[in-house]
């Protein structure tokens, strides 16, 4: 059977507010934690970006080494960076 | 490929993108010379009756991309909000302007033409031929600038369009007053 890639939805797919954490669950005992618990900052940008911080991190953050990496020129994965950012400030605001 | 030729700037930038360009630009005013042809300006290609020194043609194309350098980086140093580098936006200039070899090759064709009454239906043709050309050089010239600062939308071509004017102005005065001096 094919699996099925899963990704986190961020906004409430009935009015697009952020979305919370209510339940962890252990898979080894079977406990549940209930509560309400803000999603990390980072875990809240797309997948896409989330991958971009984390190649960021793994290259040291030398943006001339990813865009080598990524076959892209500097100023292309710079504006990405800045577009990340800007997202992040968009975050911490809500 | 569409990316390769209207957005090649998110491949390559910086000073390979500069080298590059500037050796399409020495070629450029070789054929230039050869064909007659004067990017006598930021954003001009015409066909002269008469032929000029070689440096001529050189010096022409290199104003030329120095005036947009100049306007991109001054407009971009009031108006950008992230930060940017000069040698980005002057490799991606200078490569954007690759098609001008296209027109100079297309211009070996063209007769000079300077009563508008002898335009033939052979200049017309050609001029067509390069109309696109010339579009594709534009479509670049804007790709160079909004990558290279991070500018993007209705205010950035607003904010380009006008460094083009202001560079096809600084360019065609600077060519205007230099090039007397250096011919006489």
């Amino acid at each position: 059977m094919k699996q099925i890639k899963k990704t986190l939805p961020l906004s409430c797919p009935s009015c697009a507010s952020p979305l919370k954490v209510t339940s962890l669950a252990c898979e080894a005992c079977d406990t549940t934690v209930s509560g309400s618990f803000e999603l990390p900052l980072l875990a809240r940008l797309s997948a896409d970006d989330l991958q971009f911080v984390i190649d960021f991190v793994k290259s040291s953050g030398s943006l001339k080494l990813m865009a080598q990496q990524l076959g892209l020129s500097y100023p292309t994965v710079r504006n990405r960076l800045d577009d990340i950012i800007a997202s992040i400030e968009k975050i911490e605001k809500i | 490929m569409n990316t390769w030729l209207l957005r090649p700037f998110t491949y390559i930038a910086g000073s390979k993108a500069l080298l590059a360009g500037w050796i399409v630009m020495l070629i450029t005013s070789v054929v230039a010379y050869f064909s007659k042809t004067h990017f006598d300006g930021a954003i001009d290609a015409h066909v002269g009756a008469t032929l000029m020194p070689y440096f001529i043609y050189l010096l022409e194309a290199f104003i030329a991309w120095g005036s947009m350098v100049l306007a991109c980086y001054a407009a971009a140093a009031i108006f950008a909000r992230t930060s940017f580098r000069l040698i980005d936006i002057a490799g991606t200039l200078a490569l954007a302007r690759a098609p001008l070899l296209l027109i100079a090759l297309i211009n070996f064709a063209m007769p000079a033409t300077v009563d508008p009454t002898a335009i033939t239906p052979m200049v017309i043709v050609l001029a067509l031929i390069c109309l696109p050309i010339f579009i594709w050089m534009l479509v670049l010239m804007y790709q160079a600038f909004s990558v290279s600062v991070n500018l993007k939308g209705n205010k950035a071509v607003i904010i380009f369009i006008v460094a083009l004017l202001v560079a096809e102005v600084f360019s065609k005065a600077l060519m205007h007053f230099t090039f007397p001096l250096m011919t006489s």
